[in-house]
């Protein structure tokens, strides 16, 4: 049985190494100027998150929490000459240094017995905010488009999962009462409903690649909360019922799956972005032929990543979806309400992820190109692509060690069920292997393949033009939740002869929910609160020696009365 | 004998289609293609070569026989004799995630032909299976909860005359959102129409446009095996139990063939609805499900 130190340092290792060799090759060109500064913050990060995971107590542990989020900012400044980095960047510091504030609220409020509710809301807003609870998510898809990919992959993989690391270490005892626990598990339910379902809706209309993956994190976030939060709802009823384990395994190994699968996606998004100098899916297309090692590695990642059987992706859901089913058949009227909640809203979570990752790999890597920068890519340099098979071969690892960590956890409760899962999807993959040889030797012309041009509609001339973009593909499942994501058109009608419509053009934009609805009208308001004070700071020295004369004298007032 | 079902199950596959084609035949008061169509397009194309659009990649080439793997896969652990065996230990979970493994090879399988109707079809297909699998796990729950039983083949243990008596209004609206799921996923009127070949009006043939030869049968047996796999399912599900022989299997095929006739007749009488109400009549069907439950669970 692995230590919970042990999973949650696994990602900081595995996937910072591979970050790091990705590194070398993906800071090209001019930006190679300032390779030192950007080595210096990124063993920095993975310094301070590894000290995170080994700090012996609740200082160290803050202090390790703050330089975690500092250092970080610095990579995610790296490229400080464009706008929108600084502004991501500063989006970030205020998410991290909100989110030490609220700890050290909760690390004081720990000691006494009597607020421990407290404590618990403060680290759920300071854990929160690097964990991507809605709506303190808000840094997330602005902080990792901006960084550099091999910072946003220890980000995404290793970093956010470290929240939840910081409630199992501090919060497990709370836990133990059974009125803590049923706050505990609904919070984390509630809000891992709401972050997976939510999290995997936003992703559907980005455009740009690594906004899109970064939605996703609040996704996988959202389920591994869910695991977490039916556990400790089980275990409230029943400390000794293996399902509370089975559902905190599955949550653990989830973060684990997560780590490696979402890390080569994000080191291929580098890739993408270093071959071809755009992120924008509509605009790129048919890398998988030009990038043929980029691009499949890229396919069995999303694949797993959709939480689709063989890969790992799936057995870390499994184990929660055997949690959530196991508690409605209890009957207890708790267990069977969260236990639908749970088997909904992954299930709802899975159907968009489906059709989220297959608008990544469709409109990134299949088809045609759709513009000249897609048209010249070429493969990357080797280590580019052998940073992400490293991880890879971890996820396809972790297949059978998910099992073996489930049956280690849960004392052989549920482990035929997982073996026989694991077992079925690799005969999935073996008939689609006997089935491939079928058509090549046992059909007397499956050998034969020849190119025909594809059929549209009897026009002999399809140009890459008028196939199907990535925005075009989710646009009927972003129309049907439209009230909430606030899909913004902006439409350029065509002009001159109809018959020969020229300049028309559509583009569309879905800002976060939480950043446009919530933090923005809420950062201004403050803004303008602070407007006020601007008073006393007008750079006249007269009004600030007066100021200091007034108070010298309250003070000596104070002085003389007490 | 369960080794011997799932032979059976496979020879079977193509034969329903025919039954649903020619129950539509004599409502339209034609003669039909025949019963045994199917099998003789299916060898039929096994000889054929196996075209490519001009730039696909190896996606395009393992999509169809991937697809047809996974739902294989899924009759394999069908309980077809009732109960027991392998169904036992599989989460009923895992059954859908394999149909939706396959499914998701198709998507692919059909955007790598970078072929505009292609695309259109897959779009939909995530849309609507997207809303389907909502329904799927709502269904899942109450019977899970109806049954005690989170595997397949405890879930499909059936429901007695006893138990349809005490619980029939939830148990009827179970039927209907699970019947809905049933020809969504089969891609049958009224939400789509496997007949019309106009590719702007079509979700599963639109995305098979560019595929031919063996990679066409693939996908044209695995379509008959997901139809027979959900009929079955939606079978088992209200049958009552027939204990686990011979009888059982006799009971489940014929019930089958039943669901057959009766998706032919829905065909014959209704027309395919416009695809934007599709979403809305599938979201309807989880309400129906959430409805149920709620009547289950609370009287």
């Amino acid at each position: 049985m692995l230590s919970t130190e042990t999973i949650f340092s696994i990602p900081v290792l595995a996937v910072g190494g591979a970050a790091a060799v990705h590194a070398t090759a993906y800071i090209h060109g001019e930006a190679r100027r300032h390779l030192p500064r950007f080595w210096c913050f990124f063993v920095l990060t993975l310094a301070s998150m590894a000290a995170v995971v080994l700090a012996d107590g609740k200082l160290p542990f803050l202090l390790a929490w703050e330089a975690m989020g500092l250092a970080s900012a610095g990579l995610v400044a790296f490229e400080s000459k464009e706008k929108s980095v600084r502004k991501a960047t500063w989006i970030y510091l205020l998410a991290c240094h909100a989110g030490a504030c609220a700890l050290m609220l909760a690390g004081v409020l720990m000691n006494r017995p009597d607020a421990a509710v407290a404590a618990f809301a403060c680290a759920v807003v300071g854990f929160g905010l690097k964990i991507g609870f809605p709506p303190f998510h808000a840094w997330l898809p602005e902080a990792h488009p901006a960084a550099p990919a091999p910072a946003s992959a220890i980000m995404s993989g290793a970093m956010i999962p470290l929240g939840f690391y910081g409630f199992i270490r501090f919060f497990s005892v709370f836990c133990m009462e059974p009125s803590n626990a049923v706050v505990y598990g609904w919070t984390f339910l509630a809000l891992g409903a709401i972050g997976s379902v939510g999290g995997i809706l936003f992703a559907l209309p980005q455009a740009n690649l690594k906004r899109l993956l970064a939605f996703s994190s609040v996704e996988n976030m959202g389920v591994v909360s869910m695991g977490l939060g039916l556990s400790a709802l089980i275990a409230g009823k029943d400390a000794k019922n293996p399902l509370a384990a089975l559902c905190m395994a599955g949550a653990l190994a989830h973060v684990l799956n997560h780590a490696f699968l979402k890390g080569s996606l994000f080191l291929a998004a580098g890739s993408v972005l270093r071959q071809t100098g755009t992120l924008d899916q509509d605009r790129l297309g048919g890398l998988m032929r030009r990038m043929p090692f980029t691009g499949t590695l890229f396919a069995v990642n999303a694949f797993g990543l959709a939480g689709l059987p063989p890969l790992n992706g799936f057995l870390g859901e499994l184990a929660i979806y055997i949690g959530a089913f196991s508690a409605i058949k209890t009957g207890d009227p708790v267990l069977v309400a969260a236990g639908f909640l749970v088997a909904v809203s992954l299930s709802v979570t899975g159907g968009l992820a489906i059709a989220a990752y297959a608008k990544a790999i469709g409109g990134t890597f299949l088809g045609e190109p759709r513009s000249k920068m897609a048209d010249d890519a070429v493969e990357t340099p080797r280590r580019m692509w052998v940073a992400q098979l490293f991880l890879t071969c971890l996820s396809v690892a972790m297949v059978p060690r998910t099992v073996l960590f489930v049956h280690s956890m849960t004392g052989g409760f549920a482990t035929g069920i997982l073996i026989v899962a694991a077992v079925l999807g690799m005969s999935f993959a073996a008939i689609t292997v006997s089935l491939l040889l079928i058509r090549r030797f046992a059909c007397p012309r499956g050998g034969e393949k020849p190119r025909l041009p594809v059929w549209d509609c009897g026009y002999d001339r399809p140009t890459a033009r008028m196939a199907y973009t990535a925005m075009a593909f989710t646009q009927p499942l972003v129309d049907l939740f439209r009230p909430l994501l606030r899909t913004r058109r902006h439409v350029l009608p065509f002009k001159g002869d109809p018959a020969s419509p020229s300049d028309a053009a559509i583009a569309t934009e879905t800002d976060d929910l939480a950043l446009g609805g919530l933090w923005r009208p809420v950062f201004t308001k403050i803004a303008r609160l602070f407007q006020r004070v601007h008073l006393l700071q007008n750079g006249s020295l007269h009004l600030y020696i007066l100021i200091i004369l007034m108070a010298v004298l309250a003070l000596l007032v104070f002085a003389f009365v007490s | 004998m369960n080794i011997l079902c799932i032979i059976l199950a496979a020879i079977l596959a193509p034969l329903f289609i025919g039954i649903v084609n020619q129950t539509k035949a004599f409502f339209g008061g034609r003669r039909g293609p025949g019963l045994f169509r199917l099998y003789a397009d299916i060898r039929k194309l096994l000889g054929k070569s196996c075209p490519r659009p001009e730039h696909s990649t190896w996606i395009f080439d393992i999509a169809q026989s991937a697809s047809l793997a996974a739902v294989a896969a899924a009759v394999i652990v069908f309980p077809w004799t009732g109960g027991g065996g392998l169904a036992s230990l599989v989460p009923a979970a895992l059954f859908f995630y394999l149909l939706a493994a396959g499914r998701f090879f198709t998507v692919i399988g059909s955007l790598d032909a970078g072929n505009a109707f292609e695309g259109m079809g897959a779009s939909r297909e995530v849309q609507f299976s997207a809303l389907a699998e909502l329904v799927v796990f709502v269904i899942l729950g109450f019977l899970v909860f109806l049954a005690g039983d989170i595997s397949l083949s405890g879930v499909l243990s059936g429901i007695s005359p006893g138990e349809w008596r005490a619980n029939v209004i939830p148990l009827v609206l179970v039927f209907l959102a699970f019947l809905a799921v049933f020809l969504l996923e089969n891609c049958r009127v009224p939400f789509d129409d496997p007949e019309t070949h106009l590719e702007l009006t079509m979700i599963h043939e639109a995305m098979l446009l560019d595929v031919g030869g063996p990679d066409l049968a693939f996908a044209l047996y695995g379509a008959a095996l997901k139809f027979e796999l959900l009929a079955a399912f939606l079978v088992m599900m209200f049958m009552p139990c027939f204990g686990n022989g011979w009888l059982h299997v006799l009971a489940l095929f014929s019930g089958i063939a039943l669901l057959s006739v009766a998706t032919g007749i829905i065909e014959s009488v209704m027309a395919r609805m416009r695809f934007l109400k599709s979403p809305q009549t599938i979201m309807g069907a989880a309400l129906v499900a959430a409805l149920a439950v709620l009547i289950f669970v609370c009287f």
